[in-house]
This record gives C-alpha cells, sequence and structure tokens, in this order.
C-alpha cells in the first residue's frame, strides 16, 4: 500500500535544478529548473512543463532554527509563498552556498555567549554584561526563567526584553564562573 | 544599576545626521547594525521629506552618507528578522536596503517606516507611539506605563495609603493595640524579676505581695491576649475590605480598557494580577506591616531597657548581632537559589499535568501513555532531588546557624552567673536580661526575611497600579450620543493595523444602507473579521472614518451602540451555566417566552427539548457537553434575542449541516427585513441572499456588487464560486 504521505510533494533545490546569484542591489536572488510560477492561486489551465527560470529575489526561512540550523531552508517569494526547500545547505557548494549562508547571517542574528561576566538579578529583572563572538555585550531580561529556550541539554537561546537573541552552544563548556552564574535557570 | 553612558561614537553619528538635515528632524531614530550584520553607529533623520543616514563604517575612516528624497520611493518595507530587523525600501521597481539594527530599535524602525509612509502619502502621522521611561530613557515593555527598573519603591507604597484610608480609624485603633502589646511584652520580664527577688529567693516573703505579682502578671497576659484578639480582628477585616475594594476597581478597569490594552497581556497575566498580585499586597498591609510595626517597636524598646540595665553587657548581647545579619544574608541568597529551583520544578510538574489532563483524549488516541508516564517520573524525580536537597542543606544550616546566634547568650549566661557568683547581681536581674535577650533575638531572625518580602510587595504594587494609571484608548465621547441607529454604516478612507506599521485594512471605502444583507467575502486573512471589529467598535480607526447613520461611529456612547448590535462570532463562547442562562446573556430582563422563541428562530429549540434539563441543562465549561453545532445554534439564539438593528454573522453557521444552516439562512432572512446583516462566511452559498457582496483582498475591497454582477464580472468572486462548485461537484461524482 502507497504511504498516505507521499501524496505531498516536497520541492527540494540542490546543486543540479538550482543557481544562487545576487540581484544588483546585494539581494539573494534564484534562478531555478520548476513548472512555472502560477500567480493566481486560482488560476487554471497552465502549462505545467518545468523549465529554467528567474525567480529574482528570494528569501530563506530555517524551518527549525534551534534543531537544525543548517537543513530544511524554506526558500520563499516576497509574499511568504514557498518555492521549494534546500535540504541542508551542503548540497551547495562554492557561491551557492556562500549566499545562503550569507543571507542567513543577515536573517538570523544571535550572538553566542562565550563568558558571563556578571549576571544580576533585581525586582524581577535579571541584567546580563557577556561576552559574545561579537564582542562585549550587556542587555536585560525578564521573566529570566521562562525565557530561556533549552533547545538541548547544553544548548541555550536566550531573548532579552527587546526580542534580540542570544545564545549559549554548550553551557559545559563555559569556564566555571560563567556556569555557576547562569546555573540557576539551567 | 549604574548609568549608562551614551557611546561618543553614538553621538558623533548622532550630531552628523542632525546637522545634515538641517538641525531639524521630524523623526530620528538610531540603528546598529550594517549589511552583514556587523555592529555599527548609525542614527537617520527624516526631514522635509528626505530622510538622512549617517553609518560609521566598521573601519572608522570615514562615514556612509546618505541623502533620500521620500517621492521617488514607490515603498518603504519594515523587515523583521529573527534578532534583527530592516528598512528596505523600492525604487523604480528595485529592492534597496535602507538600514537595519538589532532589536532594541525595532519599535522605532516601525515607526519610521510609518512616517516615511505617511510622508509620501501626504498624511500627517500624529499621536504618540511608544513611551520612554523618563528616568532611564529606556523604552517600555509593550503593555507596560512603568518601568520597573526605575520604580521608586518609597513613592510606591505611599500610593497604597489612599486604599488604606477609609479604615484609617480602625487601623490606628489596631496598631494603639500593638503598641500595648509590645508594652506588656517588655514589661513582664519586670515583674518576673520582682517575682524572684523580692519573694522566692527571700527568706521571709511577704505573702500578700506575692499574690498581688501573681495577679498582676496573670491581669497582663489577660490583656495581651485580648488586645492581640481584637488587634487581629480588625486588621482582619480591614484588610479584606481593602482587598475586595482593590481588585474590585482593577476588575472595572481591565473592563474599560480597549481589546487592544487586554490582548496584548495575556489572560494569565491579567489574572494573576486581580488574584496573586492584590493579595500579596493585602498580605503586606496585614501581616508584614503590622509585625513589622511590632517586632520593630520591641527590638528598639528593650535595647534601650537593656542599656540602661548595663550597657556594658548589652554591648555584648548585641556583639553576634551584625554576624547574625551577614549570615542570614549569605544563607538567603543561597537559599534563594535552592529554592529558586524548587518552584521552577514544581512550576513544570504542574504545567505537565495540567497539559496532560487536559490533553487526556489526545494522548489516549495515540496511545502514548507510556511516554507521558515516563516524563512524569522524570519531572516529579527532579522535583523530589531538589527538595531532598533543599531539605538537607536547611537542616545542615539551621541547626548550626541557631549555635551562632546563642553565643551571644551563653556570654550573657557566664557574665551573668559569674556575678551571681561573685554576688555582684541578683538572680532576679538575670531572668529579666534573659528575657530581653530572647526578646531581641525573636525579632532580629524574623527581620531577615524582610527585604525579600518589600521586594516581592514592590513588584505587585507595581504591577497593580500600572493597570489602574493606564489610560483606555478609547475614550467615551464628553457627550455620548445615546439614541437608537438607524444601520446605515460607512467606511471612508479607512486605514487600521493592530500594530503601528502594518495595516490590515487599507483604504476601505463601503457603504451599507439600512436594511441590506452584506456578505464579506475573501480568503482567511484579508481582514472580514477585522471590519467586523471596528463596527463593533472593539477597536478604533487608525486613519480614516467610520460613520453610522452619517455621524462618526466615536461620537456614539460604546455601551449604546454595542447593545443594538447582535452578534455572533467565528469562536462561539458559552459560559459555564445553563442553555437558559447563556441565551438570555444578551439581554438579561427578556422573559422565558421571549427566550423560547430566539431559540426556535435559531433552530436550537429541539435539541434543547431532547436535553433530560430542557433549558436549564448545565452546559459545563466553555460549553464542553454541547457539540459544535448546538453552541453556534445557542450563539445565534443569544444574538437574536435582542432584536438587533445590525446583526453580525462571523462565521455564524459554519459548523452547522447545510440542512440546517438553511434553515437558520431562511429564518434569518425573515429577520433581516428594516435590519442590517453582515454576514461573513466560506461556504459561498450561505450568502445567495446577500443584496450587496464585497470581497476582500490583502486588506483592500477588490470587488464590490451583487451575485448576479459579480459572476458575470469573472473576477476574484467568480473564481471562488467556481473552485467551490468544482468542489461540490467531485463530491457529488464520488
Amino acid at each position: 500500500m502507497k504511504n498516505f504521505l507521499d501524496l505531498a510533494e516536497l520541492k527540494y533545490f540542490t546543486s543540479d535544478n538550482a543557481k544562487m546569484y545576487k540581484t544588483k542591489n546585494g539581494f539573494a536572488a534564484m534562478k531555478a529548473f520548476m513548472p512555472p510560477i502560477k500567480k493566481d492561486d486560482l488560476a487554471e489551465g497552465q502549462d505545467n512543463t518545468p523549465d529554467w527560470q528567474d525567480l529574482g529575489r528570494v528569501y530563506f526561512h530555517r524551518m527549525f532554527p534551534f534543531d537544525a540550523p543548517d537543513e530544511f531552508i524554506s526558500v520563499l517569494d516576497k509574499d511568504g509563498n514557498e518555492y521549494g526547500i534546500i535540504r541542508n545547505i551542503t548540497d551547495f557548494s562554492g557561491e551557492d552556498a556562500d549566499i545562503i549562508n550569507e543571507f542567513l547571517a543577515r536573517k538570523y542574528l544571535c550572538p553566542e555567549i562565550t563568558k558571563v561576566i556578571s549576571l544580576k538579578e533585581k525586582l524581577g529583572y535579571s541584567y546580563w554584561e557577556v561576552e559574545t563572538d561579537k564582542g562585549k555585550m550587556s542587555f536585560s531580561m525578564h521573566d529570566t526563567y521562562r525565557n530561556i529556550a533549552r533547545v538541548s541539554d547544553t544548548r541555550l537561546v536566550l531573548t532579552d526584553v527587546d526580542g534580540n537573541r542570544f545564545g549559549i552552544k554548550d553551557v559545559l563548556a563555559l569556564d566555571s564562573k560563567s556556569y555557576r552564574k547562569i546555573e540557576l535557570y539551567l | 544599576m549604574k548609568k549608562k553612558i551614551i557611546p561618543p561614537g553614538r553621538i558623533r553619528v548622532r550630531e552628523k545626521v542632525m546637522s545634515a538635515a538641517g538641525g531639524n528632524a521630524d523623526y530620528s531614530f538610531d540603528f546598529n547594525l550594517y549589511e552583514k550584520n556587523e555592529y555599527i553607529y548609525g542614527a537617520a533623520v527624516i526631514n522635509g521629506g528626505f530622510v538622512y543616514i549617517v553609518i560609521e563604517n566598521s573601519n572608522k575612516d570615514n562615514d556612509t552618507e546618505i541623502k533620500l528624497t521620500i517621492d521617488d520611493v514607490t515603498e518603504f518595507r519594515y523587515i523583521n528578522n529573527s534578532g534583527c530587523v530592516a528598512i528596505e525600501y523600492t525604487k523604480s521597481g528595485e529592492d534597496f536596503e535602507l538600514c537595519r539594527s538589532d532589536m532594541r530599535n525595532a519599535v522605532a524602525m516601525q515607526i519610521a517606516v510609518k512616517k516615511m509612509m505617511a510622508a509620501k502619502e501626504g498624511r500627517g502621522v500624529g499621536g504618540n507611539d511608544f513611551t520612554i521611561c523618563p528616568k532611564c530613557g529606556k523604552m517600555l515593555k509593550q503593555g507596560s506605563t512603568v518601568c520597573l527598573e526605575c520604580i521608586d519603591k518609597k513613592h510606591l507604597f505611599l500610593r497604597l495609603m489612599p486604599y488604606a484610608k477609609p479604615y484609617a480609624k480602625q487601623l490606628s485603633f489596631a496598631t494603639l493595640m500593638l503598641i500595648i502589646i509590645s508594652a506588656i511584652n517588655v514589661y513582664i520580664p519586670v515583674l518576673t524579676k520582682k517575682l524572684i527577688n523580692e519573694y522566692l529567693i527571700v527568706e521571709n516573703p511577704v505573702t500578700k505581695g506575692f499574690v498581688g505579682v501573681v495577679i498582676a502578671m496573670a491581669a497582663f497576659g489577660f490583656a495581651r491576649s485580648v488586645s492581640v484578639m481584637i488587634q487581629r480582628i480588625i486588621y482582619t477585616k480591614s484588610s479584606n475590605a481593602i482587598l475586595v475594594n482593590l481588585r474590585k476597581i482593577l476588575y472595572e478597569k481591565i473592563q474599560q480598557l480597549s481589546l487592544t490594552g487586554i490582548t496584548r497581556r495575556s489572560s494569565g497575566e491579567l489574572i494573576t494580577r486581580i488574584t496573586r498580585d492584590t493579595k500579596n499586597l493585602k498580605d503586606f498591609i496585614v501581616s508584614t506591616l503590622p509585625e513589622l510595626l511590632q517586632q520593630g517597636l520591641i527590638v528598639i524598646s528593650v535595647t534601650i531597657i537593656l542599656l540602661t540595665l548595663d550597657w556594658k553587657l548589652t554591648l555584648i548581647i548585641m556583639l553576634p548581632v551584625p554576624i547574625m545579619f551577614i549570615m542570614f544574608t549569605v544563607i538567603r541568597n543561597f537559599t534563594h537559589k535552592l529554592y529558586h529551583r524548587q518552584w521552577q520544578a514544581e512550576s513544570d510538574l504542574g504545567t505537565l499535568l495540567y497539559d496532560v489532563f487536559s490533553g487526556m483524549r489526545v494522548v489516549k488516541v495515540f496511545g502514548t501513555e507510556k511516554k507521558e508516564e515516563n516524563k512524569f517520573r522524570t519531572t516529579a524525580r527532579k522535583l523530589a532531588d531538589t527538595s531532598q536537597k533543599n531539605e538537607l542543606t536547611w537542616n545542615l544550616i539551621v541547626p548550626f546557624a541557631t549555635f551562632i546566634m546563642g553565643i551571644g547568650e551563653y556570654a550573657v549566661i557566664y557574665i551573668i552567673g559569674s556575678r551571681i557568683i561573685t554576688g555582684s547581681m541578683t538572680l532576679g536581674e538575670l531572668t529579666q536580661f534573659l528575657s530581653y535577650v530572647a526578646l531581641v533575638y525573636g525579632p532580629m531572625r524574623w527581620m531577615a526575611h524582610i527585604p525579600r518580602r518589600i521586594q516581592n510587595t514592590a513588584i505587585s504594587i507595581a504591577k497593580v497600579f500600572e493597570i489602574i494609571d493606564e489610560k483606555s484608548e478609547m475614550n467615551e465621547d464628553e457627550k455620548p450620543i445615546m439614541s437608537e441607529i438607524n444601520g446605515d454604516i460607512k467606511f471612508s478612507n479607512a486605514y487600521f493595523g493592530y500594530n503601528s506599521y502594518e495595516y490590515v485594512l487599507k483604504n476601505i471605502n463601503l457603504e451599507i444602507k439600512n436594511g441590506e444583507m452584506v456578505g464579506l467575502v475573501g480568503r482567511s486573512g484579508v481582514g472580514k473579521t477585522t471590519a467586523i471589529n471596528l463596527i463593533m467598535r472593539l477597536y478604533d480607526l487608525t486613519a480614516g472614518n467610520l460613520f453610522f447613520d452619517g455621524i462618526d461611529i466615536r461620537k456614539y456612547s460604546q455601551h449604546a451602540l454595542r447593545t443594538q448590535m447582535g452578534v455572533v462570532l467565528q469562536e462561539t463562547f458559552l459560559f459555564n451555566g445553563t442553555i437558559f442562562s447563556n441565551i438570555i446573556y444578551a439581554k438579561p430582563d427578556s422573559t422565558r417566552d421571549e427566550v423560547i422563541r430566539a431559540a426556535k428562530l435559531a433552530n436550537a429549540h429541539e435539541f434543547i427539548l431532547k436535553q433530560p434539563d430542557g433549558y436549564n441543562t448545565y452546559v459545563g465549561d466553555k460549553g464542553h457537553t454541547l457539540s459544535g453545532g448546538e453552541r453556534q445554534r445557542i450563539a445565534i439564539a443569544r444574538a437574536i434575542l435582542r432584536n438587533p438593528k445590525v446583526l453580525i454573522l462571523d462565521e455564524a453557521t459554519a459548523a452547522l449541516d447545510t440542512e440546517t444552516e438553511k434553515l437558520i439562512q431562511d429564518a434569518l432572512n425573515r429577520l433581516t427585513e428594516g435590519r442590517t446583516t453582515i454576514a461573513i462566511a466560506h461556504r459561498l452559498s450561505t450568502l445567495r441572499n446577500a443584496t450587496k457582496l464585497v470581497v476582500f483582498e490583502k486588506g483592500m475591497i477588490e470587488e464590490v456588487g451583487t451575485h448576479d454582477n459579480l459572476m458575470r464580472s469573472k473576477g476574484r468572486y467568480y473564481k471562488l464560486v467556481m473552485a467551490q462548485r468544482q468542489m461540490s461537484k467531485l463530491i457529488k461524482t464520488k
């Protein structure tokens, strides 16, 4: 018997059927070998033969930003309609992969905390002073325990009062002083 | 917190962009990222149709300066990424990025986009968009009007006073009782000393005086008990009155707030504010404050007595006090961590249980009981481990701490003991002194917990007053119109957005005449329900006008307006109660006869009769004992009961089978005469009787006309109908 799930079709992009490039103004764009894009979802009777076509500017969106940041990247148009999926960035190489990585880095900003310099709690707020891969930073958090996402046993993602994200790749890899400061929230 | 110093680089770009703009600014904002998310200093000014930008490049040699003419740009867009935001614009068909920032400037940049678009369209954008704490200059959290970082605790506690004022007499009487109790507590050791010195260790005691002292002691004891009793009764009574009053004020305030004010806080948070935060305040007024007063009185008076009795000895006694305080602070910090963890573990367990029990059906259907069991065991284990560790730690610390605090007492016993032996002090004096020492040490131990309690209370006060202080955004007109409406509705150039930068509805122009039945059509998320919310004035328009009978909706009394509307919403909400109480909710003075008629019209009567308890059937929490269709019919009956001028149906019959839907539709059609009906439906056949169909697409009106007109013009409506017909054909052929 055919699997029920086979009924849903996923369009995957690889270096065989997709080519990345940058627009004149430096945005990510893509050419792909695929059936023509329907302009209107209610339009009927279109030719569906796949061909190479220029999609113009595309937007990347991680489907699993915490679990698998380099896999399952959705390629979207301006209105958020999906052209297809990049299953893994390794399916692309060279300039293509560079463009994907560059635009993911532009969309997802999450400095990685390497050291906790000071952490104080006062009136339900916590004040952090940290060193990150992007330099020294300070931020404050409200309702600290609930604003720390425990992605895995060792990986944390913190969201501060403004909505900025900070990551800790591996809490066990922190120096013992830093670890003791954040221990309370683990 | 130490004051934040603005980095010189930031000031420099700000000044530079200001001078580029000629010293004037309609609006200005900062940003701090560049192309590939490198951190930089950047500042922007919008002034007189231009946008000026200065960016300090990461190599810091030369700044990038941009001047952009707003009129050249087709569109400005606010791009929300993850952890960072950007402003993009389109100019002659091409996209450009203007600037980017991390989240701290997100709101400012949203507003900037709104202002630039407004400048482009020649609209003025007024109003305060966001609030900044005047003290620390930080932007306040959405939905917050006080900066929790800068609240002045003294000021906060003073604000409680007006609520205690009506009970000033009782409270001051209770405080007097407290003083009496403290005085008795302090005086009793004096009696004890007298008893021992004059009667117990004397060779020939005078029996008469002896009895007198004992009677005096008993009398004081009795007086103390009576005072304690009176004081507790008064405090309990007045504090509960204060609590009820506070909750009432808070609840009324929340109901007054517009839906915007309510929805931006979770209902859980609002519930916490009404229940827990107000209770914290009550606890503070009732128990912490008087206790603090009493214990403080005792400590001070006893210390003075001790000093007069023997100041050298007193100093020795007081020696361990600072040590004790330091120790308690350390222990507190330590145990605070432990308890925090335990509290988290408890809360995790609670969440888990709530989750599983409310989703029991899913758990059983998918057969995941074992998995949930394991999850529960792990969480319970964690809680057990944490609390075991806590208790062990406590049990290790406390006896030791008690010993250290006792050192003072041992010292006293030793010194006084040797004095008694040498004869320079009497046994009575010893007893008196020791009683006083005990009197001082008790409150000191208790006071170690005070700072935490005060802190908790301060947070609660801040949260409670934040709501009380909040200004409702939808103000009633000074002289609201209370009269009946006719039912003519007109949108003119209406714009609306739930947040300030993104419009859900754009340039809506629509006229609905009294007696018309208007169908709103379109995909989900195009703004149909929003349009209805505006008609009900759950929100106010961002720009443009909405008229009822030619008068602006804001001139009407909100209450009077809404009582003339009957609404059946997408999600039918039934209150915990009977079917009858749910229908009559719309118009509590209706007779039984009217309720039954409404139920009959809504086709609910038949199924209600099938219930053993008829109209008195208890619908349970949110009506879960009824099916979706049954709930919807009750909601329709509720709307009809009001005999509304304007009937609003938002997917009101979606959960019904086609046959019942037709019956209700027919009933409603009879009703619509002389009334304005506005209906949203995805099943287009529901709207076949509509006198006007309005097709929405991306927040704008795409087509307006009757069914026949729109079918002929073969636009979006035609396509939608065709798609649905094909669907039903498919179903038939299968």
